[in-house]
């Protein structure tokens, strides 16, 4: 297991050399190959080792994405200085409604942030800062590196929501992590504080959904409540993650990227029937992962 | 001229249709502790086939509902056959993802074959109206309204009167014990996917004659009938009728006093106060076994 862990990182390092060699085509679908497997380990962090599934978990992916670019267009700061401060942001907001809305379980808690992702989506369609329904254009990129900024910048990401799932896994916080996904009243009684534990795993899952949603923005140059609010980006999270295993380290990883590649390649083939595959695929992988999530427990 | 009492009517008469929308849902998770994404899906399947019947066969939506519950009871039991019986095993949370890639499916499946445009079912009635003093009530409206509760009433008369109504009750607030009395859960699991699609089909054909629809309208109807069911709480044809007038008030209230634009947004607003505080919905009780 530690190995393929190593083997992961050394294929993320790797891939930092690899722009030179790629044409415009495969920089864009290794981008979105990277932002899936960030939002992937992102998750994971909460369902994989907290046990909590967060089903609307890409209402961050678009708060950090309308933040950096609010920040952008309308008070005018520079995309790094807003990309951090869109995940601050969402980060924050989640470590806020973390200790309530985390009191409910299961589907109860999943159904729930799902109805937290609508509202927003509601919410930014619906104010006029956010551009309503007509959404925001960003500014086309033109500085150093032009387009392969985004490879490095989604590539990023990525690296650091690998080292912080890897840090999860061997750390005393991970433990805590894992004993409240294991029995949350017995991990509370031997006397981890599963409320601030919790909230910080979910903060952490909004802070990274977040940064990847400001590298998307920018990316895209144009965002809107109905492209950062996606359900089907929320399922396809957490097909890869499924897929791939829940709660270890190199899963996500192999889950989001064997994910993704097939859905570039093999569906951009056949445009019309992507929908009805990708349906398909979503209930076979629930229905032929024996055990599924419980797998990786125990 | 006083416009409250006609916005009253407008919530009456859509909440009529909403509440007869949910039962269906309602029962698949109150019942089979599913939580079906693609309940929408279903509905805007019924609007097609009530869409083809009209078309094709001259049937009038309202004569072709006896033809869309058959359909749909036929397609829920073979649903729950091949997929969701497999499923249950595993975590809600599971089969909730799962339910969603099978509305995916429908909604794109549709889509190949009709494509994106919107129809309608347009009956020759469709512009009459009735006209109460101030209030202005349109034929249709009113008579989806009688339509839905009627159909709402037979299926609770269904349930608290008839040996299977009486058993899928009994399953849903015990499993355990309704087998020890003879009863065989599995048969029903098959019973009552099959009536929540019937629901969701028939349902369909009163939407069509309401309003247009696309293949992919699906996932805004699976987020009402998921408001209604967690506003009134689970499972009973009582709660379906309270969360369903609730919502539709809600929406009509919302979407006159502060645009059309943010009646989801408060519904969801008091959806998700209503889960925090009170998580069996207004009217829920320990009804059913699932917690």
């Amino acid at each position: 297991m530690a190995k393929l862990n190593w083997l992961v990182l050394g294929t993320i390092l790797l891939l930092y050399a690899l722009p030179p060699l790629l044409s415009g085509y495969w920089e864009r679908v290794l981008s979105s190959v990277f932002m899936l497997t960030s939002l992937t380990y992102a998750q994971n962090v909460l369902l994989g080792y907290t046990g909590y599934p967060a089903f609307g978990a890409i209402a961050f992916f678009g708060l950090g994405g309308y933040t950096t670019a609010v920040l952008m267009i309308k008070v005018g700061i520079p995309f790094g200085i807003s990309l951090i401060l869109g995940g601050m942001v969402s980060g924050l907001v989640a470590l806020l409604i973390a200790p309530p809305l985390m009191r409910l379980k299961s589907h109860y808690f999943a159904i729930t942030t799902l109805a937290l992702q609508i509202a927003l989506a509601e919410l930014s369609a619906n104010i006029e800062i956010t551009g309503g329904a007509y959404g925001i254009n960003l500014p086309i990129y033109k500085g150093f590196l032009g387009t392969t900024i985004f490879y490095y910048l989604f590539l990023s990401v990525l690296l650091l929501s690998f080292l912080t799932n890897l840090f999860i896994e061997r750390s005393k916080f991970g433990y805590a992590l894992k004993a409240i996904r294991e029995d949350e009243v017995a991990a509370e009684s031997s006397g981890v504080n599963t409320v601030l534990f919790k909230s910080v795993s979910f903060g952490i899952m909004a802070l990274i959904t977040g940064l990847v949603g400001g590298v998307y923005a920018y990316w895209i140059t144009y965002i809107d409540p109905e492209s950062m609010f996606d359900l089907l980006l929320s399922v396809k999270m957490f097909v890869a993650l499924l897929f791939g295993g829940v709660g270890t380290v190199a899963g996500p990883f192999i889950g989001a990227f064997s994910l993704e590649l097939v859905s570039e390649l093999v569906w951009s083939e056949f445009i019309e029937f992507h929908g009805v595959v990708l349906g398909a695929i979503i209930v076979l992988v629930i229905l032929l992962l024996p055990g599924g999530i419980l797998k990786s427990r125990g | 001229m006083e416009v409250l009492p006609q916005l009253i009517i407008e919530s009456l008469l859509l909440g009529g249709f909403y509440s007869f929308m949910a039962i269906g849902f309602s029962l698949i998770w109150g019942v089979l502790g599913i939580l079906n994404l693609a309940y929408g899906s279903y509905i805007i399947l019924g609007a097609y086939l009530g869409l083809i019947l009209f078309r094709y066969a001259g049937l009038d939506p309202i004569l072709s509902i006896p033809v869309s519950l058959f359909a749909g009871f036929l397609f829920g039991v073979l649903v729950q056959k091949l997929i969701f019986n497999r499923a249950m095993k595993l975590e809600p949370f599971m089969v909730l993802i799962m339910s969603f890639g099978l509305d995916v499916l429908i909604s794109n499946a549709l889509n190949l074959v009709f494509k994106a445009d919107v129809r309608s079912i347009t009956v020759s009635y469709g512009g009459d109206s009735f006209i109460v003093g101030d209030v202005i009530i349109a034929k249709v409206k009113l008579l989806v309204f009688v339509l839905s509760l009627l159909l709402a009433l037979l299926l609770y008369l269904f349930l608290s009167r008839t040996w299977t109504g009486r058993a899928i009750r009994a399953v849903a607030l015990d499993r355990e014990g309704a087998t020890l009395v003879g009863i065989d859960p599995a048969k029903i699991f098959l019973i009552t996917a099959g009536i929540g699609t019937a629901v969701s089909f028939s349902s369909g054909n009163l939407y069509g004659i309401l309003q247009g629809f696309t293949p992919f309208d699906g996932g805004l109807l699976t987020v009402k009938v998921f408001l209604i069911s967690i506003l009134g709480g689970l499972g009973r044809i009582e709660s379906a009728l309270a969360g369903g007038f609730l919502l539709a008030f809600i929406e009509v209230i919302s979407s006159f006093y502060l645009g059309e634009g943010w009646k989801l947004f408060v519904a969801l607003v008091v959806m998700v106060a209503v889960l925090i505080f009170k998580p069996r919905g207004l009217l829920g009780s320990k009804y059913y076994g699932e917690t």
